[in-house]
């Protein structure tokens, strides 16, 4: 029974959990400091910019749980494309 | 009927023409230390995607065509012709070895000519995902695209025909990636075998192996 209930607890939250870090088809911006403060915002501090294969790579740490994480975005939308745990 | 002969079997008159060179030529001993640092760095040492690791990159295809070329053009050791991908032979020459008593032969033996082959196929795997993830972007692009994202102007970035992704291009490219990796670290274990497999050579052939691809004095 109290099984049973952390289990609808865990899975109640996790939409919450979710909803703390950016999501695949958030408009962050097109310019480093609009997606830096739409980033932090959700939750990632950003640490660098970067570029990879046409698209801008932000690296940014998850404030709720300290992980490196690499968010991708499409320069010409300036929505995030593809969000990765950063390996290593 | 042809009678069976043994090719390049060593014996005391004939063994000078049938040894392999005591020292390579330099486009084999160029291209056999430029990839092996290539490999060794981009595996080790460089950031995943950087414009060091995509230059590296670049400088191994290069090195992996010329080597190619002198596979048909180069001198007769050096040509494709002169080890031929013979799996029969390789196991008769690792055989042979357990034995302490080899062939020698004028260019590769069997065994290491696999190793070769097995060599640049993943390479050649390496090289073709590698340029697949940067959207075959040169060293120069990589270099201009990290200098637009350093300065803040995103804009550079955006290519014309470019369309928004899709979630299928973004999972193809992370297959394609791991493919990238897996064949990368099979490059550094073929590595430790032709390290290992040279070290024995060396001592059952009684030749140093590995002066004849670096200082080595040219004999003939």
């Amino acid at each position: 029974m109290k099984l049973k209930f952390l289990t609808i607890l865990a899975l109640t939250s996790l939409p919450m959990a979710a909803a703390a870090m950016p999501a695949v088809g958030d408009m962050v911006g097109t310019d480093p400091d609009t997606a830096k403060a739409a980033l932090e915002k959700a939750g990632c501090t950003v640490n660098d910019f970067e570029a990879e294969d046409g698209k801008i790579e932000a690296k940014c740490t998850d404030t709720a749980t300290n992980k490196a994480m690499e968010i991708y975005i499409d320069p010409a939308t300036g929505k995030v494309a593809d969000i990765k745990a950063t390996e290593d | 009927m042809a009678t069976p002969r043994t090719i390049s079997r060593a014996s005391a008159s004939g063994r000078a023409s049938t040894s392999p060179p005591s020292l390579w030529d330099p486009v084999v001993r160029l291209t056999h230390w430029g990839i092996a640092a290539a490999v060794l760095l981009n595996a080790l040492v460089t950031e995943k995607g950087s414009l060091t690791h995509v230059s590296l990159g670049w400088l191994a295809m290069a090195l992996l065509v010329m080597r190619v070329v002198w596979g048909v053009l180069g001198p007769a050791e050096a040509r494709f012709s002169a080890f031929l991908p013979n799996p029969a032979a390789a196991w008769r020459h690792l055989r042979q070895l357990l034995s302490g008593r080899v062939d020698h032969y004028p260019s590769h033996n069997p065994a290491g000519a696999l190793m070769i082959y097995a060599f640049w196929a993943s390479l050649a795997v390496v090289i073709a995902t590698g340029l697949y993830a940067t959207g075959g972007a040169t060293p120069m692009q990589v270099a201009a695209d990290n200098a637009a994202v350093a300065s803040g102007d995103w804009s550079a970035l955006i290519k014309e025909s470019d369309g928004e992704s899709s979630k299928e291009d973004s999972g193809l490219r992370d297959t394609i990636l791991e493919v990238h990796e897996v064949a990368a670290n099979l490059l550094l274990f073929l590595a430790a075998l032709h390290i290992g497999g040279v070290f024995v050579e060396s001592r059952v052939m009684r030749r140093n192996l590995l002066k004849a691809m670096t200082f080595g004095d040219r004999r003939k």
